[in-house]
Formats: C-alpha cells, structure tokens, sequence
C-alpha cells in the first residue's frame, strides 16, 4: 500500500477565515442560552425575555414605597396620576472560549482526507468564532485574546492568530471564568488516560465544555495492511507492524474505546462531544456544535 | 573406506554453496516495510505493545535456519561414518582366515568388514593376502593375491550352513602358505571340538604372528532337537552367550504357513532349555520346520520329516455285508474314530487275500482287521515283513476270530476257542466294566471309561507275558486290549469286536482316544524312506545359512542316508529335507544334547594377539542428518510460534505456516521409497451385471418347460398378471423373465411360475435340486397342471399326464403335506377377497402347504401361521386366464360360463403374488379393527 498519510504545512488562519465565514453563514444565528449564566451578566446583544440590565424597553410598572426615585420614568408619569418605573429587558452576553489544537500531530491529511486536521480544526473554531461574534457573544482564545464582544470577532481573531505563533500546549483556560463555554477543537488522539488527565481541571472548575474531535479517515479506519513502520509525526517514535492488517481490529477497537470513554467523561460533566472527520464536510459538526449551544442543557442548579 | 567420512554423492556438498545466497535472501526477506506517519501511535502502541518483532530476521533464527540448509544438503550427500583403527603389522603376506561355519552368519558383517579394513591396509602397506576360509569348496584358491583380486574372493566367502572341520581346513591351509607370515583369524567365537589341535597346525607354517578376531559376545540360540512327544512337540533349545530374551519358536507347515508358536525363557546360567509346543495332533503333523524367532542363521531352524505326518490306516473286514447297511458295518465306528486323524484306505478287492496285497502296497501305517478269522497262509510273508518294519496291526475279535482264534499267527496273545457272554438271561455274570489301566500301558493317561460295558469278548489263555501284553483289562481282570512287539511293529488286540455288539466301547469316546493314541504310537511309512537302507536321497528343500527354508541350490549333492546313522550337514549336504515331496528325510544341523561354548584364544608358540571386529557399522548418517532438518524445522516453526505470541489474531496465520512447516518435515521423512503398493483386488465376477439388473426390480418368473408354445402362453400371462398388478396395486414388476433353474439363480426371484407341459422333457436332477434348494431356502414355486379335471391327487388310474410328470418331478424334492386353500387362508386375503382361485378352468382347487397347529376360531377371519408355503399347486392354467394384450384385451378364452372368472383369475394372481411378498403380514393386519377399538379413540 503506498504512503496514505503526510504531514502538511500549518494553516493560515486568514485564509481559513473566509472558507470559515462561508459555512458560518449557512447557519443560522446562534443562540447562546444564557439563563443558566445569570452571575455573568454582561450587555449582550439578545434580549432574554425578561427584566434586567439592558438597553431595551421592557416594560412600565408602579413605583412602589420606598423604591429609589431614580427609577421612575417621568414622561409616562406625567400622564396619569400614578408614577411609573421603566423597566428594561435583560441582555446577557455569554463568553465562550475557543481552543484550536495546531501541534505537528495535527498537521497530518491522508489521501482519504479532504484537508489536513488543523486545517480542519481552525475552520471549526473560526467558523464558531463567526457565528457567535454574530450573534454578540462574548469570544476568547486562550492565551491569545480575552473576551471581547464585537462584531467582526472572528477576523480579529484570525488575525491575532496569523501574527502570533502558537504553541502546542494545552491551554490551561485560566481565565475562563465559572459557566463560561469552551470549546476544545483536537484530535484528541492519545489514549483516554491522558486526554481525560488534560482535561480533569477544566470538568473540576464548573465550565461548560465542547470537545470536537477532528480525525482523518485513516485514523479511524486503520487501512494498513502489510509491514508498515508507524511514525509519531510529533515524536518520531516508531512503532513496527509486521501484518498491520492482523492488528486493524485490535486497533480499531482500541480507538473507539477510547472515544467512547470520551463521551462517556464529557456526558458525566454535561459536556458535549461531536466528531468530524476530515473526509466528511466541516458543516456537520458545526450544526451539531450548533445545537448543542442552542439547546437548554440539564445540568441543573447553574440557576 | 580410509576416510572417517565419506560421502555417497559428494556432489551433492556442491550446494553448500548456496549457504551464502540463502543467508542473503534471509536477510533481504521481509521487505521493507512502509513508513506511516501516524498521530495515533500511542493508541496503537498500547495494542502493538507486546510485539517485539524485529525488523531482521533475529540471527539465531538465522543460525537455525542455517543449519537446516546445511543439514539438509549434507544429508543429501550421503555421508558415511566409517572410523577405523590399524588392525594388523605389516609383516609378510597376510593370511586371511575366515571362519564361515553357520554360527558366523551372525557376525557375517563385522568379519567382512574387518576383512575389508584388513585388506585396505594391507593394501597400503604392500602386502600380498591369502584369502581362505574354513568351509569352501575343496580346489578353491586362496592366493597369493593383491589386494583387488583378495577382494573379489574375500566377497565370495559366505557363511555355510554347516559345522567347521577346522582341523581338516587348517591342515589343508597350512600346507598351501608360506614361513613368516601375518595370520588373521576371523573366527566366530564358539568353540568346536578339537579346536586346540587344530590352531596348533599354524605352528607348522611358522608365522611371525596371528591376530585373532573373536566374537564371544554375540549371543545366538539355536534347536537342537525336537521330540514328538504324546501331547506336544518337545523342542530343545541351545543358548550361545547370555542371552536373557526368552526365545519364540514359530512352527511352519509345508506352504510356509504358520502353524504355532511357543515362547521358552532360559533359566540363569542354563544354556539349554526346553519349549513345550501343544497343538493336537493333526496340527503337529502338518509341521514342516520349526524357526526361532529373530535368529538368522541356519541352527535356529529346524526341519522335521515325515514321521510326524498323517498316518495312513488300511481297513480290511471279514465280513462283505457291510456296503448293504453301513452302520451295520464292522469297520462303521473305526472309521469313523480314524477319520480326523488319519487317511483311510479301504481296499477295492472283496477277497481278503487280494484286499491285503493292495493295502500293503499302499504302504499303510496302520492296518486295521476286523474280525478276520484267519490271514491267508500266503499272504503271512508280507505282512510280517510289514509289522517288521514297524507298522502296527489292529486286530478286532468277532465270531470269527472267535473260531479260527488258535489258527492265526497275527495275534499278540494266544486265545481260546470261542467267545465268552457276560451277563444274559442264563448267566449269573454282569456285563463288566474297564478297570484301571496299568502304568506301563499306553493308555495310561486316558480317564477311566465310566461308561463302557462289555458283554462278550473273547479270551486270551493264560501266560507268565499275558500282564506284560495287557494295556487295558476289564475288571475281572481279562484282558480287553493286549499287544505285543513284532520287529519295529506290533500288533494290538481289541477282545471285543468293532462294532457294538458285544460291547459299547466302540459307540464310546474312549474308543476315539485309544485309536489315537495307537495312532500315534506308529511311524508314516512313505515310499521309501523309513526303512531305508543306504539310500541316497537328492536334496529337496533346504536351510540356507540365514535360516530360511529354500529350494536347493547347485552345489547341494545327495546325501546318503543309512539306516544305521545320518549323515552330517557339510557343505555339500547342507542342512534341510531330503526326498521329494512324497516322503522327504530330515537332515538337521545340530543334535540333541549340543551346548554352545565360547572359544578361547588358541595357546601357540608364536605371538596371539587377540582383537575385536570392527563393531561399529558403516554408519550412514543420512538418516541422522534429515532428522537433525526436520527437528531444525520444528523448532524453526516454534520459534515462529514463539515470536509471534501476544500478536493478537494473528495466530491463524502463524498456525497456518507452522502446519506448513510440519508438512514440509514430513515430506521429507516420507522422502523414503515405499515399496508397499496395495492393488484394489477386483472382485467383479462374470454374471454380476445380470444378477444386479435381476434383482435391482422385482419381477415375476417362470421356468421354461422347453415347449416354446407353452413358455410363450406363459410369458404372456405373466405379462398380463404384469399389467394388472402395476394398475391395481402399489407394486410395479418389471417384465417376466423365464429362466433355465439349471444355469439361472433362482434366489433373486420370489415366485416361480412352473406350467408343467407333459410333453415337454422330464427336468434334469439337477434342475429339480436347484428347485428344490430354492423352495428351501424361502421361495415359492407355483405348478400349474393346467388340466383342471384331474386334480384329485389320489392314486386312481384316471391321473392325466401333466399330473403324473408333476408326481414324477416332485418324488426327489422335499415336498411338505398339502391341503386345499382353506377358507380362512390368508391367500383368500391378501388382496382381494376370494373364495376360490379360477384360471381359465374353475374346477382345480389351489393346494398349499398344509398349516399345522393353527388356531383357528369363529372371532378369527384368518388363520395364524408362519412364513409362506413354499409350493402352490393348481390345475385351473392361470397363465392362460392373464394373458392379456398390452390394451388389456384377453388373448384366450376361458371354460366356462361365469363372466367374471377372467377377472377372478387376475385377482388370484394378484393374491397369490401379495402372498408371496407379504407372507402372513395380512393376517395380523386383520385384527387391526380390533387393535384400533382397544387403543380407544
């Protein structure tokens, strides 16, 4: 069998962006649910429904005694003989963390593949970044920028990623704060041990996460047959099979075992998990990431 | 031969050179293997942890594998191990003195072996060699020779079935060698009589020194003797050497075939011992030769002539009315008591003088005479001459005897005129019984007949001998049995006659056994041999120097047999049967009382320098070498195993090569020749293709009568009985056949349709046996008269001529009591119901075999009874009724008026064929209401 993987240059995130913007627009505003973040309330762009801080009418009501004055809308007042307070409608901007893996693990794109991992990870991330900076959430990066709401989020941050070198190291999230969102975009291609070891601190600490799992075909499928010399593009560790065939089963189900421990740790801490492989088209996984944002989680007691 | 290994086809060492190419190709095999950049390699490392498979191939898998090539190609060369050591000085010729006695065949293979290295250096060292040996023929040369002709007489020195004169040989050698010679004396290692003296000729020649090869380890075992004894043979067996195996001896009839066996163990330090071989009689004498097992060499087989054959007995009575009643015959119960054990001759001459001339030339061993009065004067001479030679006379009294009892000469014991009656209405004795027979008589181990009365005997007159003579006496103490000695015969006296008549003793079993043993108590008296005197006998079959038994070969000379004293087995007259297939003496190797020992080193004046042969064979290691690969191959395929462990689901495929592997050793251990090649023996014999297609359907028959015209009538009955039956029943026949019960099998019918023709030939015997055994055997024939106004059976004179020939035909069979069918017959029911059985005639009734001790009773539609009468008679021309066109239309008109008979004959043919093949299966199948009623619904 010949080469089926290679190892690919890193993605430039600005050219990524604009395949980014692309899918991005084919989903609809994201909604971030925020009812369950009601300590971090911050001027968003979505009324939530209700009275609260915000920039929108709400709603007229009675003052009541003892109420501070400073509240009462005088114009309405004036009218009748009752004085009325102005309420407004309760904005929450919702900050969610996002993390592309771009480690030389990830640079890898086999013939299978429609593009490399990190190629892949970056449009997830900044097609993500796209979607919620449209609809006013609050975007970080870690290490990188801190949450800012604006509306053109993501170019910036595709820019600040193309003028900052990344490095490969497990972001921390230090300054994600409780019930914030993070989004973690890997391979996730260790075993379950270690994956679950790095992300141990993040369950403990209350936030809500999303881990998208980008894989290329082969890494699920384990096409090899003959002799084959295994190569850790990162570590340069070999391994050799005499008949990888006879161990595709093994293999196989060695890595789903340790996706399925995956899911099953981000299901116990309300987290979600989607996958996209890289020969399967990016949208996919965005519209599942979509809806896990949109839809009210059940981990209770946040509110 | 110099060198310790030698190679068969050294060629073949050639394909070492293939050594590096396959080093070569180990290492390059596997491929390389593709190099995988592969992010989840620590995922794959945790399944591929326990796999250490290199990359290499790991160099002791190479080593290994190395030496399986080299292994295999050096066995492929055919390496021979052949370690010598210098044998002798190279001083003066070399004399070369084999000893080739019958003992030696046992070290035939060290000597030669010696003998070759002996010759190899006396080849390198220039020497001149005199090749001898101690049994060879008298004018054979012994040398001086090189070493290349020495081998071609050395190779002609095979071991000789006989025993060494080593005096005379050495005498003979001494004389043909020259002074200061080196002596080589292969000797076989057991001592002959006068060994001493004869190594001491060497002196003679004045040798500069004599080496002495001896084997005194080899152990052997040899049959001295066997010795007939009354119940077994005794087999006495000689050791050589301790030997703790016991010894097996097998016995061989004349065809080779194996007849016994018997197993004997030597006691510590016995060097003989004894094998008790227990056969009866009639088995000993088929006899030929006796071998020990795992011995080759002509002492371990033993051949016996035929003084242990079938004995021949002559009978000859007085009496000529034996052939009237021949239960009433005097020699009735001899015979018969004689039969199993011995050839009977009963002469064709009536006339007693006649009678015993022809059974003297016969050359009988036995005579038997019962109750003759009195042996005609002139034929006394020869039969004297004949009891002289050691045949034995059995005499029976009878009245007779009893008269002309003080006439005759041929009587152990005088006897008194006429005969004594014991017991009767006018006597006060009672009829007397056997006492116990005394310790010297031959019939001293038979049980005491409890059972034997003797009415009447005849009596013998008293004499000081008469207790000497008596070998069994009633007890009263008369003698019944008495014998005495005539020459190397005798005779014997039965005081009672043969028949039983004046005792039981002849309807007795004890008859039986004192016949026997008298029996066995005579010698064969062949053409020519026993008594032979000077006579030379041509070799017949002899023991070749491996033990074999094999025909004669050139250089065998007849031997000369006297009555006094055998001959020895020599060179010439070498062991084994001489004489013909008619009568045949034994000459055997050893005799009885011979003790094997080792021979000691000769005590010369000049220097005895005593060796050991070459023991260790000519080894090839060929064998060694293919095992050493296929062993190599195993563990190559274990290694295999072994790295491949903990390589999960991986195990099929290394199972897979290692079974190849396995097979591959196997190839070449079967590698081989096989020379057993087995042949489908083909057991197709002529006629098989006809019996399978007659008995492949079943079918109707019937036996040609000869007249065309009534085999045709009869064929198209059938035909028509053919078609009704397929069309109203479940069987479907094939067509009829007519056959011939002379050549035809009739077995594979169930029904023979036999239209009896008056005119046609009477059947032969054999034809009516045939049919008459197949009516035995199950099947049924059906007889048709055909002429339905005589069928009463009676013995009034209105019988028609078909009814006669069918009384004619059936007198010679086995013909069971007839009745009419009953009417409770299950041929009235085993198809249709019918009441009477209409061919084209209405009149015969249909007679079966008569069914005894039925029951048979008003609840009962049927009667009981087994198995289907084998013999159906009618008179009512069936076949004529049934023949019909293939349309079904009637071919010939039936006698009488009722419509109905024509189908009335079809559905009798139909009943009596149901009956046939279903037997009383319908009578049990009428109580099935019944059955069904008492199960309850």
């Amino acid at each position: 069998m010949a080469v089926v993987g290679k190892s690919t240059e890193k993605p430039v995130p600005i050219n990524v962006l604009g395949a980014a913007r692309t899918r991005a627009a084919s989903i609809p505003d994201l909604l971030v649910d925020a009812q369950r973040i009601a300590a971090t309330v911050s001027m968003g762009w979505h009324g939530r429904r209700m009275r609260g801080a915000g920039e929108n009418f709400w709603q007229f009501r009675l003052h009541n005694n003892g109420e501070s004055a400073l509240g009462i809308d005088w114009r309405r007042s004036a009218r009748d003989d009752n004085s009325y307070v102005r309420e407004k409608e309760w904005d929450a901007a919702h900050t969610v963390w996002l993390w592309a893996d771009a480690s030389p693990n990830m640079q890898f794109q086999s013939t299978f593949g429609n593009s490399s991992k990190a190629d892949r990870a970056l449009l997830i991330a900044l097609a993500l970044a796209e979607l919620l900076s449209r609809s006013g959430e609050r975007i970080a990066w870690p290490r990188l920028s801190n949450p800012t709401a604006s509306r053109d989020g993501a170019t910036r941050l595709a820019v600040r990623l193309a003028a900052t070198e990344q490095d490969d190291v497990f972001p921390e999230f230090e300054s994600a704060k409780r019930f914030s969102d993070i989004v973690i975009v890997s391979d996730f291609s260790e075993p379950e041990e270690e994956v679950l070891q790095k992300l141990a601190p993040l369950f403990k600490r209350g936030l809500r996460g999303h881990l998208v799992e980008v894989i290329d075909p082969v890494e699920e499928d384990f096409p090899y047959t003959e002799n084959t010399v295994f190569t850790h593009p990162q570590t340069g560790e070999r391994i050799t099979a005499n008949r990888a065939d006879a161990v595709a089963i093994d293999y196989r189900r060695a890595f789903l075992s340790r996706r399925d421990a995956l899911i099953m740790a981000a299901k116990q801490h309300g987290w979600t998990y989607t996958i996209s492989r890289t020969d399967s088209p990016a949208t996919a996984a965005l519209v599942k990431l979509h809806a896990a944002f949109a839809q009210s989680p059940r981990m209770g007691g946040a509110i | 031969m110099t060198g310790l290994l030698t190679f068969g086809a050294p060629l073949a060492l050639a394909g070492l050179v293939l050594l590096p190419i396959i080093w070569w190709l180990l290492r390059v095999t596997p491929p390389r293997p593709e190099l995988e950049i592969f992010p989840p390699l620590k995922i794959l490392a945790k399944v591929l942890k326990n796999e250490t498979t290199p990359r290499k191939t790991p160099w002791w898998l190479l080593a290994l594998r190395m030496m399986l090539a080299a292994a295999i190609i050096f066995a492929l060369a055919d390496p021979i191990l052949n370690p010598t050591a210098p044998l002798a000085k190279g001083e003066g010729p070399l004399v070369l003195v084999v000893d080739n006695g019958w003992t030696s065949q046992r070290i035939y293979e060290a000597q030669m072996r010696t003998a070759e290295s002996l010759l190899s250096e006396a080849a390198s060292n220039n020497q001149t060699v005199y090749v001898s040996a101690f049994i060879q023929e008298t004018n054979s040369e012994i040398g001086p020779f090189y070493s290349a002709t020495a081998r071609q007489f050395l190779a002609a020195i095979k071991p000789v079935a006989a025993t060494t004169n080593k005096k005379l040989a050495i005498a003979k050698l001494v004389s043909l060698i020259p002074e200061n010679t080196t002596i080589a004396i292969l000797s076989d290692g057991v001592a002959t009589k006068d060994d001493e003296i004869a190594f001491k000729q060497f002196e003679k020649s004045k040798p500069s020194s004599l080496i002495w090869f001896a084997s005194t380890e080899t152990p052997f075992a040899a049959i001295n003797n066997v010795a007939n004894q009354a119940a077994a043979l005794e087999i006495e067996i000689a050791r050589f050497g301790t030997r703790s195996t016991p010894v097996t001896v097998t016995a061989f009839d004349a065809r080779g075939r194996r007849v016994g066996e018997v197993t004997a163990g030597f006691g510590p330090g016995e060097m003989s011992t004894t094998a008790r071989l227990t056969a009866p009689l009639e088995l000993r004498n088929d006899i030929q030769y006796l071998t020990l097992q795992g011995e080759r060499q002509a002492g371990a087989t033993f051949v016996m002539d035929d003084n242990l054959k079938r004995k021949r007995v002559a009978i000859l009575s007085g009496g000529d009315d034996e052939q009237a009643n021949p239960i009433l015959a005097s020699t009735y119960y001899v015979r018969k008591a004689l039969e199993p054990f011995a050839d009977i001759v009963v002469p064709q001459a009536r006339e007693l003088s006649a009678a015993l001339t022809e059974v003297l030339e016969s050359r009988p061993s036995i005579i038997v005479m019962a109750d003759i009065g009195v042996v005609p004067e002139t034929d006394a001479p020869a039969l004297d001459k004949w009891l002289q030679g050691g045949g034995i006379l059995i005499r029976f009294a009878g009245p007779r005897l009893a008269a002309a009892a003080s006439q005759d000469q041929f009587l152990p014991v005088f006897l008194r005129e006429g005969e004594r009656a014991l017991g009767g209405s006018m006597s006060w004795t009672v009829p007397q019984e056997i006492a116990e027979f005394s310790r010297t008589s031959p019939f001293a181990t038979l049980p005491i007949p409890q059972d034997v009365t003797v009415k009447r005997q005849v009596l013998a007159e008293p004499d000081p001998e008469l207790a000497r003579k008596t070998w069994a006496s009633l007890t009263d103490g008369t003698p019944l049995v008495t014998a005495d000695n005539r020459g190397k015969g005798s005779i014997v006296l039965f005081h009672v006659s043969p028949q039983a008549t004046w005792s039981n003793l002849p309807i007795s079993g004890s008859f039986v056994e004192m016949l026997r043993l008298v029996l066995s108590l005579s010698q064969t008296q062949s053409n020519g041999s026993v008594d032979a005197q000077n006579v030379s006998l041509n070799p017949w079959r002899i023991i070749s120097p491996t033990g074999t038994i094999t025909p004669a070969p050139g250089f065998a000379k007849p031997a000369q047999f006297t009555a006094a004293k055998k001959p020895v087995a020599t060179y010439e007259n070498p062991p084994g049967l001489y004489g013909n297939e008619d009568g045949a003496v034994a000459l055997n190797l050893l005799a009885s009382g011979t003790i094997f020992e080792a021979a000691s080193v000769p005590k010369l004046n000049i220097p005895v320098e005593p060796r050991a042969y070459i023991t260790s064979e000519n080894k090839s290691l060929k064998g060694a070498l293919l095992g050493l690969a296929a062993f190599l191959l195993l563990l190559d395929g274990l290694a295999m195993i072994w790295m491949a462990r903990g390589r999960p689901n991986s195990h099929g495929a290394v199972l897979h090569k290692t079974a190849l592997a396995a097979l591959t050793a196997f190839a070449i251990v079967a590698a081989t020749p096989m020379d057993h090649a087995f042949a489908q023996t083909n057991d197709a014999k002529n006629g098989d293709a006809e019996a399978i297609e007659a008995i492949s359907k079943t079918r109707l028959a019937f036996i040609k009568s000869g007249n065309a015209q009534t085999d045709q009538v009869t064929l198209e009955g059938l035909q028509g009985l053919t078609l009704f039956l397929k069309d109203k029943t479940a069987l479907e026949p094939a067509d009829p056949v007519g056959i011939d019960p002379e050549v035809d099998e009739l077995a594979f019918y169930p029904l023979l349709y036999w239209p009896i023709d008056p005119d046609a030939p009477m059947p032969s015997t054999l034809a009516l046996e045939n049919v008459d055994a197949y009516m035995q055997s199950g099947g049924s024939v059906l007889f048709d008269t055909r002429d339905q106004g005589s069928t009463s059976f009676s013995l009034t004179d209105d019988t028609s001529p078909a009814t006669v020939r069918l009384r004619e035909m059936l007198k010679n069979m086995n013909t069971p009591p007839l009745e009419p069918v009953p009417s409770d017959h299950v041929l009235t029911k085993s198809f249709y119901l019918l009441d009477d059985f209409p061919g084209r005639y209405k009149g015969s009734p249909l007679w079966v075999e008569q069914v005894l001790d039925t029951v048979s009773g008003q609840d009962r539609p049927v009667r009981t009874g087994d198995g289907v009468s084998p013999i159906l008679i009618t008179g009512n021309d069936l076949a004529s009724a049934w023949a019909l066109t293939p349309d079904g239309l009637a071919l010939y008109p039936t006698e009488g008026s009722d419509p109905n008979q024509r189908i009335m004959a079809l559905r009798s043919g139909v009943n009596i064929v149901m009956y046939m093949l279903t037997g009383n299966y319908k009578s049990d199948q009428v109580h099935i209401p019944s059955l069904l009623e008492r199960l309850g619904q």
